[in-house]
């Protein structure tokens, strides 16, 4: 009921406004172009008719006059008589007086009459003929108007045709310069864009088709959609939105964004509801979105009412509004619920501006508790590419160079996933290449191999390689292999028979393989001479990201949300005591953020400090008590581990010292490689020192002294 | 204890043992293997000719465990042989807002949503099991919840054991560890979000654990963002991240320690008990008194709510069983029980850290006889309250 009394008045609103338009359209046209139909200027018009029928006859009366009066002109004196026979009483002026003064010569003394004095002066004009043959003109008080007077006696000459043309063609170009200076100075919509185009991109999306026809209209458009670097297609589809349902306003920003648009229901509000799944990823930790459209000219209040009823669980809900009222901005902008308000202008923002996702999650930043919608990936592979920062030397390595077959060793938690799916992600879209990831958890290959081509579980390597051989013929492949320590292990157990296949099929060129794993991996191709795997691929090792790439890291996601840090020192304050780890600086930062209270703006130094001691980042460097399933070898890489804790110059003379004969060389030199692989520690002209600064300041020297004892004795 | 017993409903110890035993099919001979009894006892057990002896309180709860018990079966076990229950908050929808907490930190792990909720000895893995389902179906949809308990047997063949946990997760046609990864991987390509909660993480064949958490993994690593895990244990778990140095299964997974309790749980624990509610001033006290142990607070609770006072109260923590208990499985090993002696005076036990090395510490753990708490330099690990530490002197000096 309400609904249709809103919109009656609506009708009638716009109706009335039709009407005021259309009314005032008429009257100034009208008036300046058929006065007759106008109801103002018709009066003034009819008079003003009348006494141009007057001025025109007194003109012709004059005209007359002088015409007959010419012929006279040798004539010494014109007195009353010939002005009586020139002048029969029926033949008198009607509208002029004409007197003549003796003794002048045709002088003519011209006075209105009758219903001419209410229109001209009621002035003499007196007119002499000159010898030269041409009439003087001269009046007592006042003027005759230039119109009235004979053309020797104007004071102006008259314009011809083609003058009063250009003259009225100039004025029309004066008066639309005029206007449209007008308009760009006082339109609210135009004039911000003067000053900065970009600034298109904020205008409420409602008002877009209003822009759009000021800026047709001052033939701006082209102009300023190049300027602020807007596509025109964008733009059309973005002025056109809000005349759209609200299922294609959803598509519309859902395609924007790169999301997956369904429309949902069972939602307790009056409107559209849908749900946006960013299959691509947003550079935050939302992966899918509610998205409420209430029905427009809803009452604000109830629609708050409404959100406050409604469950959301652990999805964010994003009400898209057409207008930005306080009360349901207030709601959605606390924090603490998971409601988010998407207002016209950043709709508009999201329709063309050149980064949509960027717009979106600073608006949720603004609204949302930071810790819901962390930028940062503190576990697990990047997923993300916008996550993904350095190793543009390996991946050039890997992806652009002539197919090969890889072996990407390193610690845990230093990039070995992240690289294999940024590889993943980059050849998805080239051409005659596939790319399969496979995260292995056990030993067995094959059957992991084969289920994922679409096989039965059972089928053996030789029968997978051969299906693999296949496939080969329509496109390059490439298996990226994860996880592979177990099948390592396994396959050094087995004589490498496995490996050994895989490894003739890529060099055939079928196929290649990236296997990427740890310590077996390593071992199998950098220290076992006779092993296959010795010349199966290129090692790549994964260390520490590059430094400009950390700060990357750092502060690229933070920016995202709108928020720096507020000193360049507290990132190289990071960047240092993570070691260039990027899983830590990602923590850190993390943590950091974690501390944020509402409107933050910059990360201090307090924040840096309290990330340094938080839990996450411990628990981030535990875990490296066991690097080799040998238990003899862990052993000793935490005697060694426990050494440097205890002696900030431990060097390598003095460490084979110390561990000598109870362990042999090549023992400890292999427990050295395995701790600098595992970003441990790093050993710099003969001397041992810790890898990441953090590590070395979680180790506690009493505990380090109890434990070496209990593993000295454990030997 | 009146209270408590009320709550229970304890029915007969022979009857139940005999129920839970058929249910499983059990034998006398494997249990008594399984929990260190000779087959007689456990005949004499479930035939009603006698009943487990005061020191055999942990053969009941090691039995219970062989069963696959839940919690509540455990605790109404161990009431019908006239021991204190085991586990606080085992059963009942109502839950603290701890658990909210849980699915909220859950969701921000994205795009890998695992989390590993560890509970110190006395708490259930997890506490508040069927308040967290219930949650979890209003927020996935009930049919987007799996639970999975994994099978105590040591004797579960592979195929055996993926098997019965595809039936858990309500998944068909599953024969092996293969079709059981498949299936799950099935639902997730073309449903919604999933949950997935495993309780009791630890218990059963440690290589089909390490199996099954190979294959959470992976799924989670395929599939990120779609499958929320929740695994709960304790200290095996824990190992399971941090030492299992062959393979990173569960590095990816945040780990969390089931926090020590505050007014809300103390009143939820005492509702649970059948008990009025506890004022702060009271509540305060008792979180001083028993420094969070479960099974101190319990007798804690009762004494106060029978009107004893607070001196009593604090003396008789001292000879809590469970506590005792505790620290008597450890001193059993000599080494344990010489380090023991000389850490009992201490204050400080050193700087806390996500995973204990030190075999003494790491048992205190997680018999929950020590804990972490912030101190001027980190946190630092610290004996639960004077009671425990009384008792371990005692236990020591003894």
């Amino acid at each position: 009921m309400i609904r249709r009394a809103l919109t009656a008045n609506l009708l009638r609103i716009r109706w009335a406004r039709l009407a005021i338009v259309a009314g005032t359209t008429f009257f100034v046209g009208s008036f300046f172009l058929a006065p007759q139909f106008n109801p103002l200027a018709s009066r003034w018009s009819l008079k003003k008719t009348e006494e141009a029928v007057l001025v025109s006859n007194a003109i012709s009366e004059i005209a007359y006059i002088q015409h007959l009066f010419e012929p006279l002109m040798p004539m010494q004196s014109v007195d009353d008589a010939l002005l009586q026979d020139l002048f029969p009483p029926t033949g008198q002026p009607r509208f002029l007086k004409l007197s003549i003064t003796p003794p002048r010569q045709v002088v003519l003394q011209l006075r209105p009459v009758g219903d001419l004095d209410e229109a001209l002066l009621n002035d003499a004009l007196i007119l002499t003929w000159q010898e030269d043959g041409r009439w003087s003109c001269e009046q007592r008080d006042g003027e005759w108007p230039d119109r009235l007077l004979p053309s020797e006696c104007r004071r102006t000459q008259p314009m011809d045709a083609i003058e009063v043309m250009s003259w009225m063609l100039a004025g029309c170009i004066a008066l639309l310069v005029a206007m449209t200076g007008f308009l760009w100075w006082t339109h609210p919509l135009v004039r911000p864009l003067q000053k900065n185009p970009g600034s298109v991109r904020r205008i409420p999306v409602n008002e877009l088709p209003k822009a759009d026809r000021a800026l047709g209209w001052l033939r701006h458009r082209t102009t300023l959609l190049r300027l602020a670097d807007v596509d025109s297609r964008d733009w059309v589809d973005a002025v056109a939105y809000s005349s759209q349902t609200a299922f294609q306003r959803s598509q519309m920003l859902a395609g924007r964004l790169s999301a997956q648009c369904a429309k949902t229901s069972g939602w307790k509000i009056n409107g559209e509801t849908f749900e946006w799944r960013f299959v691509h990823g947003l550079p935050i930790t939302l992966d899918r979105i509610l998205v409420a459209f209430p029905d427009r000219g809803q009452d604000s209040r109830s629609l708050v009412q409404q959100l406050r009823t409604l469950q959301t669980g652990l999805d964010v809900m994003l009400v898209v509004l057409d207008d930005p009222a306080a009360e349901v901005m207030a709601y959605c902008r606390d924090s603490g619920n998971m409601f988010a308000a998407l207002n016209p202008a950043t709709q508009t923002e999201i329709l063309i501006g050149s980064d949509p996702q960027a717009a979106l999650v600073r608006m949720l930043s603004r609204q949302l508790m930071l810790t819901r919608i962390s930028p940062y990936q503190t576990r697990g592979g990047i997923t993300r590419a916008s996550g993904f920062f350095g190793r543009e030397k390996i991946l050039h390595r890997i992806v652009q160079r002539e197919p090969a077959n890889f072996l990407v060793v390193g610690g845990r938690q230093l990039g070995k996933t992240s690289l294999l799916k940024a590889v993943e992600r980059r050849l998805a879209d080239q051409p005659g290449t596939r790319c399969w990831y496979l995260s292995l958890r056990d030993h067995r290959l094959a059957p992991r191999l084969a289920v994922m081509l679409g096989m039965e579980a059972t089928d053996d390597m030789e029968t997978v390689l051969a299906h693999i051989d296949l496939l080969s013929r329509d496109a390059r492949l490439l298996f990226l292999i994860d996880e592979a320590d177990p099948f390592m292990a396994q396959e050094s157990r087995t004589g490498f028979a496995q490996l050994a296949a895989m490894r003739a099929l890529s060099d055939e060129g079928r196929c290649h393989f990236a296997l990427a794993g740890f310590w077996e991996l390593y071992a199998a191709a950098a220290l076992d001479y006779h092993s296959p795997v010795r010349n199966f691929g290129e090692v790549v090792t994964i260390g520490a990201l590059e430094e400009e790439a950390c700060r990357d890291l750092a502060v690229r996601p933070l920016s995202l949300l709108g928020l720096r840090f507020a000193h360049e020192d507290l990132v190289a304050r990071i960047v240092y005591a993570s070691g260039g780890r990027a899983n830590l600086i990602a923590i850190l930062c993390q943590e950091c953020l974690d501390q944020l209270g509402r409107d933050p703006i910059e990360i201090e130094a307090i924040h840096v400090d309290t990330a340094l001691r938080s839990q996450p980042v411990a628990d981030a460097l535990s875990g490296w008590t066991r690097l080799s399933g040998n238990a003899d070898d862990s052993r000793l890489d935490r005697i060694i581990v426990y050494k440097a804790t205890l002696d900030s110059r431990l060097t390598l003379e003095r460490l084979l010292q110390d561990l000598t004969p109870d362990w042999d060389t090549q023992q400890i030199q292999a427990s050295l490689q395995r701790l600098r692989l595992a970003f441990i520690v790093t050993i710099t002209d003969g001397s041992i020192t810790f890898a990441v600064p953090l590590f070395a300041d979680l180790m506690d020297a009493a505990e380090a002294r109890a434990y070496l004892k209990a593993e000295s004795q454990g030997g | 204890m009146a209270g408590l017993l009320e709550s229970a409903q304890p029915v007969d110890f022979a009857e139940q043992l005999q129920h839970y035993m058929r249910r499983i099919r059990a034998s006398a001979n494997g249990m008594a293997t399984e929990i260190g009894m000779s087959r007689e006892a456990v005949n004499n057990w479930r035939h009603g000719y006698s009943m487990p002896s005061a020191r055999h309180r942990h053969k009941v709860l090691e039995g219970a465990r062989y069963l696959r018990l839940t919690e509540k079966e455990t605790n109404d076990l161990l009431l019908a042989a006239g021991f204190d229950p085991e586990y606080v908050h085992s059963a009942g929808k109502q839950a603290s807002s701890y658990i909210h907490r849980v699915f909220e930190s859950l969701a921000s792990l994205a795009p890998y949503s695992i989390k590993m909720l560890l509970s110190q000895a006395g708490w259930a893995q997890p506490p508040y099991r069927d308040a967290l389902l219930e949650q979890a179906s209003q927020l996935y949809g009930s049919d987007n919840v799996l639970h999975i308990q994994p099978p105590f047997s040591m004797d579960t063949t592979t195929e055996e054991y993926f098997q019965q946990i595809a039936l858990q997760c309500r998944l068909d046609g599953v024969t092996n560890d293969f079709s059981f990864e498949s299936g799950l991987e099935g639902r997730l390509r073309c449903g919604d979000r999933i949950f997935c909660l495993v309780s009791r993480f630890e218990q059963g064949d440690a290589v089909r654990r390490e199996q099954l958490a190979g294959i959470l993994r992976s799924v989670s690593e395929t599939h990120a963002g779609r499958l929320h895990l929740l695994l709960c244990g304790g200290p095996a778990l824990a190992d399971l991240k941090f030492q299992s140095g062959d393979l990173s299964l569960l590095n990816i997974a945040d780990l969390e320690v089931w926090p020590d309790p505050g007014l809300e749980e103390i009143n939820l624990l005492a509702a649970e008990m059948g008990l009025t509610e506890i004022s702060q001033d009271d509540g305060q006290w008792l979180i001083a008194v028993t420094g969070g142990h479960p099974g101190l607070l319990q007798q804690a609770i009762r004494l106060l709510s029978s009107g004893v006072s607070r001196a009593d109260i604090a003396a008789d923590l001292e000879n809590n069983e469970r506590v005792w208990q505790a620290f008597s499985t450890i001193a059993a090993d000599r080494t344990l029980k010489e380090q023991l002696r000389g850490a009992v005076d201490d204050e400080d036990l050193g700087p806390a850290r996500p995973y204990l090395v030190d075999p003494l510490k790491k048992a205190l753990f997680w018999q929950n006889l020590i804990t972490s708490r912030p101190g001027a330099a980190g946190r630092r690990l610290v004996w639960r309250c004077d009671a425990v530490q009384g008792a371990g002197r005692a236990v020591c000096g003894g």
